[in-house]
């Protein structure tokens, strides 16, 4: 039989440890721990950009890109984007047009809340999310989308506590997006990470066309999540021809290993 | 009485610094690095140089700032923490016969490795966890070697700081005159 000293440490650490899971339970602790997370919070996001600029500067150390090439695929992106950004503002005054001689009312009246990262979920090593000084009080859900200064969608809000929330990345299993991609088929489907390092996107037709270099948007049929928002472009198509369906890898245009500042889209 | 206050004050802001760190700062690092399990490292520390008890209350401390961040349960990473302590007593006061480096180094050792699986396990039975059952998930392993070569390499770091600053833990030899 098991004896238990009378000055034993363990009766009251537990007796302390089962106070604090029920406080907890039941809401007592709740301003006790807002109070001490408002405080922690910017503490907490400084901590976390340090270490971010230190895994920026040893990832650069180590996978140094050569200068020549950079610039090479730069000068190369430079020269598309401008084509597409001239037909952008093309296609942008003629909606304004259009809109004007319709008497349409904008519909685009989505609120930005503008978030720190500050740590990182890692108990276990295939459930990593970012956790943001942002949360249910400064309106969060889960599902909203979650965007990179860029604008590009890096992944949503997964949970939510009073002032801090859980976001899951793009690239992270299990973050599903409702996506379409950018071709003559507008072919619809669903994005699911893969292994933490690129998107994948299954179910999508034999018949439809698709090929790398189509860039895969949110295709608005998520609850919380508006159409357009870019996740990434299409790098590899999987189609064998005894196959129902053919599946596309997606490459996240967004740098998502150095997250620092992310915006929340409510819609 | 004063003092003692002041003493317990801070040490939970010690306490408090090192959750905060390992959360924030250390999770944030290159993958490599990532794996430095400082919380469990310190229990360890509390636990060979200030005893039992001091070791108990710090996990309750570390345990009550690394639940207040985490989106798992409440109470998982106080029940991790408590569970590591309470292993790592058993066996400093049923196993090992004294307090020397390699007592030490062994000590974080296993506590290393009980956390790690302690930790898998527990989040793996309440769901959260999205891949393959750990024991047959290859980042599982790599993760924890590194751990354990992290907190190997810090206890001997900790150890030999510790000789530096007290004589408590230097080998003597009686000698007959």
């Amino acid at each position: 039989m098991i004896r238990i000293k009378k000055n034993n440490p363990i009766v009251p650490g537990l007796i302390i440890a089962v106070a604090l899971f029920f406080l907890h339970i039941s809401g007592f602790l709740r301003p006790l721990e807002n109070s001490l997370s408002y405080l922690i919070k910017p503490i907490a996001g400084r901590f976390y950009t340090a270490g971010t600029d230190i895994k920026m500067a040893y990832d650069a150390n180590n996978n140094p890109e050569d200068p020549n090439a950079r610039a090479e695929r730069l000068a190369k992106e430079v020269a598309v984007l401008t084509v597409a950004n001239s037909r952008r503002l093309e296609i942008e005054e003629e909606n304004r047009k259009l809109r004007e001689a319709l008497k349409f009312v904008s519909n685009n009246s989505s609120r930005v809340v503008v978030a720190s990262v500050i740590a990182k979920e890692a108990a276990a090593e295939d459930s990593l999310g970012l956790v943001i000084n942002r949360g249910a009080k400064d309106g969060l859900v889960p599902g909203l989308a979650v965007v990179s200064e860029e604008g590009l969608i890096v992944g949503k809000v997964l949970e939510t506590k009073d002032t801090t929330a859980k976001i899951c990345l793009t690239t992270n299993p299990s973050c599903q997006l409702a996506a379409a991609i950018q071709n003559s088929d507008k072919t619809q489907g669903i994005t699911d990470g893969d292994l933490g390092l690129t998107i994948k996107m299954n179910y999508i037709p034999q018949l439809e066309k698709i090929a790398p270099g189509d860039i895969v948007i949110t295709s608005g049929l998520g609850e919380h999540i508006a159409r357009g928002l870019v996740i990434g472009r299409i790098t590899q198509v999987f189609n064998e021809s005894n196959e129902v369906w053919q599946e596309a890898i997606i490459e996240p245009l967004a740098e998502l290993d150095n997250l620092t500042i992310v915006s929340i889209l409510i819609p | 009485m004063l003092k003692k206050i002041w003493q317990i004050a801070f040490l939970i802001l010690l306490l408090s610094g090192v959750a905060i760190v390992q959360f924030s700062f250390i999770f944030s690092l290159p993958s490599v690095f990532s794996q430095i399990n400082l919380a469990v490292i310190t229990l360890i520390f509390t636990l060979f140089f200030f005893g039992f008890r001091s070791s108990l209350y710090a996990a309750l401390v570390l345990g009550f700032w690394l639940d207040l961040f985490s989106f798992y349960f409440f109470g998982l990473y106080l029940l991790l923490f408590l569970l590591t302590v309470m292993l790592a007593n058993w066996i400093l006061e049923t196993r090992l016969t004294n307090r020397s480096l390699y007592s030490f180094l062994l000590l974080i050792l296993i506590a290393t490795a009980a956390y790690d699986f302690a930790a898998a396990f527990l989040v793996y039975l309440v769901g959260a966890s999205i891949g393959s059952f750990f024991l047959w998930n290859g980042a599982f392993w790599s993760n924890l070697l590194y751990q354990i070569l992290w907190s190997e390499s810090a206890g001997l770091l900790m150890f030999s700081l510790a000789g530096a600053l007290t004589r408590r833990f230097k080998p003597f030899f009686l000698e007959r005159k």
